[in-house]
């Protein structure tokens, strides 16, 4: 491989890292069409690419997110099982169903949740019982200090979960876009909680269409060693930063990213990437 | 050890070894087994972390979120299996 080439998959790399390290995404949507303009790649090899670039990144932010207790495991988990069901549902329904309605929708979803994010202030609720089935903490390195949160509205959210699912299966747009702002907005998640659980999400989310391609024989070897070189430093520089940026501005930098992503999605419905 | 630390040693774990594996074959010796089964390595470690948490909860005695975690990994190993065949 030329290495023009080489450096500027692990760039891209990199750039997949922090983003699924700051802001629990895995950006399939920018990144599998970069890979298709920039690096000549066909869609299936893109998207095969793409996988393996968000599991390396979610290994490496996780790693770190799970040992301070950032990422919930525990929530999580649970979401995974929400999700998977909406996933299962949306492929056995998906031809019912137009593609560009989907996407709309999902747009819709982004532009909704982003406005949200940044016009609504941000509501933890401290736990009653601290041994409570759904209370939990995290220490918040900016400021030094311990937050304590109740996940609230545990069946709502699972629900919209679902509908993550669902949508991701169908449109082929990763779920992080819906659950982080489910977990924040709904849940009532402390956003760099619900960020830093959706990046260990998002690995096992992408580990299985990764698997799939991976013995199909449809992965690109050497492209995804280098995406996963340079996402392993992204998620590493990126959990880094998550740790230590104030919760309102990644609030903010998130709002942006999922209108950016919106915007993405309506030009690829409109047929122009 | 705590399940957290657990996990992310797991994963820790499955990440240097992959990368190590992938960067001798992108960089030395443009191998492909070395590239094969580093990105498997890689490609496993959310699964072995899944599997990490599930012990983890198993041993705190914690059986509700067990219960959960069992169901996860349910639902992922039989995906890898499914994309096996």
């Amino acid at each position: 491989m030329e290495i023009i080439i080489l450096l500027g998959l692990i760039a891209l790399g990199a750039g997949a890292g922090i983003m699924g390290a700051m802001f629990g995404l895995g950006g399939g949507v920018i990144f599998v069409p970069v890979l298709m303009l920039a690096f000549g790649l066909a869609p299936a090899e893109a998207a095969a690419v793409s996988l393996v670039g968000i599991v390396a990144g979610s290994v490496g932010a996780s790693s770190v997110f799970v040992e301070k207790g950032l990422a919930n495991v525990r929530l999580g988990l649970l979401l995974e099982v929400t999700t998977t069901i909406g996933a299962i549902a949306g492929a056995i329904i998906a031809g019912l169903m137009e593609d560009w309605i989907l996407s709309l929708v999902f747009c819709g979803v982004m532009i909704y949740s982003a406005f949200r994010m940044i016009l609504s202030p941000e509501r933890v609720v401290e736990p009653k019982d601290s041994n409570g089935r759904f209370s939990f903490k995290y220490v918040d390195e900016a400021h030094n200090e311990e937050i304590p949160y109740e996940v609230q509205n545990v069946g709502k959210g699972g629900l919209a979960c679902v509908f993550a699912g669902m949508m991701s299966s169908m449109t082929g747009v990763g779920g992080g876009a819906i659950k982080v702002p489910v977990m924040n907005l709904i849940m009532h998640i402390p956003m760099k909680a619900a960020s830093s659980t959706s990046s260990y999400m998002i690995g096992i989310t992408a580990f299985s269409g990764a698997v799939t391609y991976f013995f199909s024989g449809q992965l690109n070897l050497p492209f995804a060693g280098a995406v996963a070189i340079g996402a392993f430093i992204g998620a590493i520089a990126g959990s880094y930063l998550a740790r230590k940026i104030d919760t309102k501005h990644l609030r903010r930098y998130f709002s942006v990213v999922l209108f950016f992503m919106a915007i993405l999605v309506l030009l690829r419905v409109g047929g122009i990437i | 050890m705590s399940m957290n630390k657990s996990i992310a040693w797991t994963l820790r774990i499955g990440i240097i070894i992959g990368l190590a594996l992938v960067i001798i074959g992108e960089f030395i010796s443009e191998d492909n087994p070395f590239l094969y089964y580093g990105l498997l390595i890689l490609i496993a470690s959310p699964l072995f972390a899944v599997i990490a948490a599930f012990l983890g909860l198993i041993r705190e005695k914690d059986w509700f979120w067990a219960c959960i975690a069992g169901l996860v990994v349910i639902i992922v190993v039989s995906g890898a299996i499914v994309a096996m065949m």
